[in-house]
C-alpha cells in the first residue's frame, strides 16, 4: 500500500502547491466577504481534499496510468486502501494548512488592517480551538462527500463514477430533508451553535461519524475495485 | 527451460468480441511474438495475462503459479509474482506532470529489487535527465523511461504491447538491442505483441498469430523464415502445382494484380520439385497476409 500512497502523491505533488495558493486566494476573498474567519478556515479545510480527490481520480486516467498501476507489484485491494489513505493524508494536511491559515489571516487583519477590517476576522474574537472545530467540521463533510464518491469513481472510473456523483448527492440531500422534517431530532443545530452543547463533543461525535462512514466505504470499494475490468 | 508464462484455451467475452480457445507458452531463453491485425484479441490475451481484466474459461500461469480457475482479475494471483514481470504499453503510461526522479522514487517505492543505479544510467544511456517532465518528452523517448523502468527492478520476463511501435527504425533499433541484452540471461523470456513484424524477424523465436479472437498459427519464426518460402507464379505456373497434386491442399494463395503468390510450408522441397518456378524466403507479414487472406490450393 506504500507505493500506491507514494504513487498517489508523487501525482499530485505538482498540483497540490497550486491548489493550495489558489485556495489560500479563495479564502481571503471569502473572508473579506463574510466579515468572519470561520468561513475562510473552513473554505481551506474543504477545497483543497475536495479538489484534490477529484483532481487524483481524474490523473487515473490519463495515458492508460491507472491500468499501467495495476502491473506494479499492488494488489487491487492496496489501490483502493491506498487512495483511501492518501485522500486522508491530505484531509490531514488541509486542516492543519486550514488551521494556521485562519490563524494568519486574522493575525494579520488584526495587526494590519484593523480599521478596515470587521472585528469578525480578528484573530482575538475566536480562541484557536474554535478555530480548529471548525477545520475539523469542513473535513468531516468532506470526509463524507469523498465516502460517497471514491466508490463510484473506483467502480465507473472518474469520467462515469463523476457523472453519477451528484445524482447520488441529490438523493441523498432530499433523504436526508425527507428524513429531518418528518419530525426526528437527530441533532439540534441551534443548539449546537448557541453553545447548548459542549462543541468539542458535538464536533467529535460528527467526525467519528464521518470516519465510520469512510471505513466502510472503503470496504465497499475495495471489493468493487477487485472487479472492475481495466 | 522453464515455462515463465503458460496459458491454456482462454477465452474471453464482450459484447462484440470474443478471444476463443487461446494458448500460449512462453519458455525461459524464448522471445515470442504476438502478432495478428487491429482488434485481433492480442492486448485482451496480454490484459488477461496481466489480470487486468477477468476471464471467462482457460487457465493462465505465470513462474508455474496457476491462476485457478477464478473467473475475475482479482482472485488471479498475479500480485505476488508482479516483482519478476516488467511492463510496457503502446504509450508512455506516466502521467505528464511526472519528473523522471519521481519515476525513479515511483519505482524504489514499489519494487523490492530496484536498482537505481541501473536505472539512472539507462537514463543516461537515453539522455533522460532526470529533471525533465514526462510531458516534455517525445513519443520514443517516452517509451525508453518506461523500458527503463521495465528492466531496473530486474524482471524475468518482459511484456510488450507494442512498444515499438511510432518509433523510427533508429529508435526501434536501439530498443531491440536492449532487448537483446536483457535476453543474454537464459532465465529471461519475452512477449511481446507487436504489427512490426520486421522486429520480430530480427528477434523472436516463436510467432503466434491471432486473427478475430482465435490463435491462427503458432510456430518457432525459423519454421516461418527459414522453412517456408512464397512463390511468385503465374496462372500456367498454378494450373502445373494443382495438376501435380502435390500442393494437397497445405499451400496458400493469394492472386493479386500481377499474378499470384503461394506460401509453401517446405521451400527447399518445392525447389527440388519444381526447379524452373523461383522460390523465395518468406517474411513473417507476408506469412500472415496469406494465412489470413489466401485460399488453399
Amino acid at each position: 500500500m506504500k507505493a500506491m500512497i507514494f504513487s498517489d502523491l508523487i501525482t499530485s505533488k505538482n498540483s497540490f502547491a497550486q491548489l493550495l495558493g489558489m485556495t489560500l486566494f479563495v479564502a481571503i476573498f471569502i473572508a473579506a466577504g463574510t466579515s468572519t474567519l470561520v468561513t475562510s478556515t473552513a473554505c481551506i479545510a474543504a477545497m483543497v481534499p475536495f479538489m484534490y480527490l477529484f483532481s487524483i481520480s481524474a490523473y487515473d486516467e490519463q495515458n492508460g496510468w491507472e491500468r499501467f498501476r495495476l502491473t506494479l507489484p499492488i494488489s487491487r485491494r492496496q489501490v483502493a486502501y491506498g487512495r483511501y489513505a492518501s485522500m486522508m493524508a491530505i484531509v490531514l494536511i488541509a486542516l492543519v494548512v486550514s488551521w494556521l491559515a485562519g490563524m494568519a489571516i486574522g493575525f494579520v487583519a488584526e495587526n494590519f488592517f484593523a480599521e478596515i477590517a470587521p472585528r469578525g476576522l480578528f484573530l482575538s474574537e475566536w480562541s484557536p480551538l474554535e478555530l480548529f472545530a471548525v477545520g475539523v467540521l469542513a473535513e468531516a463533510v468532506i470526509i463524507i462527500a469523498a465516502a460517497v464518491s471514491l466508490p463510484l469513481i473506483m467502480r465507473f472510473g472518474m469520467t462515469k463514477g463523476s457523472r453519477l456523483v451528484p445524482v447520488i448527492m441529490v438523493f441523498a440531500i432530499c433523504m436526508g430533508v425527507a428524513f429531518f422534517s418528518s419530525g426526528v431530532d437527530a441533532l439540534d443545530l441551534e443548539a449546537l451553535i448557541s453553545g447548548e452543547f459542549d462543541l468539542m463533543v458535538a464536533v467529535a461525535v460528527i467526525l467519528l461519524a464521518a470516519l465510520a462512514a469512510y471505513v466502510i466505504s472503503a470496504c465497499i470499494s475495495a471489493r468493487l475495485y477487485e472487479t472492475r475490468e481495466l | 527451460m522453464g515455462e515463465l508464462i503458460k496459458v491454456e484455451h482462454l477465452t474471453k467475452r464482450y459484447d462484440d468480441f470474443a478471444l476463443r480457445d487461446a494458448s500460449l507458452c512462453v519458455e525461459s531463453g524464448r522471445v515470442v511474438g504476438l502478432i495478428g491485425s487491429n482488434g485481433a484479441g492480442k492486448t485482451t490475451m496480454l490484459k488477461a495475462i496481466l489480470g487486468l481484466i477477468s476471464v471467462d474459461e482457460g487457465e493462465i500461469s505465470l513462474f508455474g503459479i496457476d491462476s485457478g480457475k477464478s473467473r475475475h482479475a482479482a482472485q488471479y494471483d498475479i500480485d505476488s509474482v508482479k516483482e519478476r514481470i516488467g511492463v510496457v504499453f503502446d504509450t508512455c503510461a506516466f502521467l505528464t506532470t511526472m519528473r523522471i526522479k519521481d519515476v525513479e522514487f515511483l519505482g524504489r517505492a514499489s519494487y523490492s529489487k530496484w536498482d537505481s543505479a541501473l536505472f539512472e544510467r539507462l537514463c543516461k544511456k537515453f539522455d533522460l535527465g532526470f529533471k525533465k517532465r514526462v510531458k516534455d518528452l517525445s513519443r520514443g523517448m517516452g517509451m525508453k523511461l518506461t523500458l527503463a523502468f521495465a528492466l531496473a527492478h530486474h524482471p524475468d520476463i518482459l511484456i510488450l504491447d507494442e512498444a515499438t511501435a511510432g518509433l523510427d527504425p533508429l529508435a526501434r533499433d536501439e530498443i531491440l538491442d536492449i532487448l537483446r541484452d536483457f535476453m543474454s540471461d537464459e532465465n529471461h523470456g519475452i512477449l511481446m505483441a507487436t504489427h512490426i513484424t520486421t522486429d520480430l524477424e530480427k528477434i523472436a523465436d516463436e510467432v503466434v498469430c491471432i486473427d478475430n479472437g482465435r490463435i491462427l498459427f503458432s510456430m518457432p519464426k525459423d519454421a516461418i523464415c527459414d522453412e517456408a518460402g512464397i512463390v511468385h507464379c503465374r496462372k500456367s505456373d498454378i494450373d502445373r502445382l494443382q495438376s501435380s497434386g502435390w500442393t494437397n491442399g497445405q499451400f496458400k494463395m493469394l492472386s493479386h494484380g500481377y499474378g499470384v503468390d503461394v506460401l509453401v510450408p517446405d521451400r527447399l522441397a518445392f525447389a527440388s520439385k519444381f526447379d524452373d518456378i523461383p522460390v523465395e524466403r518468406v517474411s513473417i507479414e507476408e506469412y500472415m497476409a496469406l494465412t489470413l487472406k489466401g485460399e488453399s490450393l
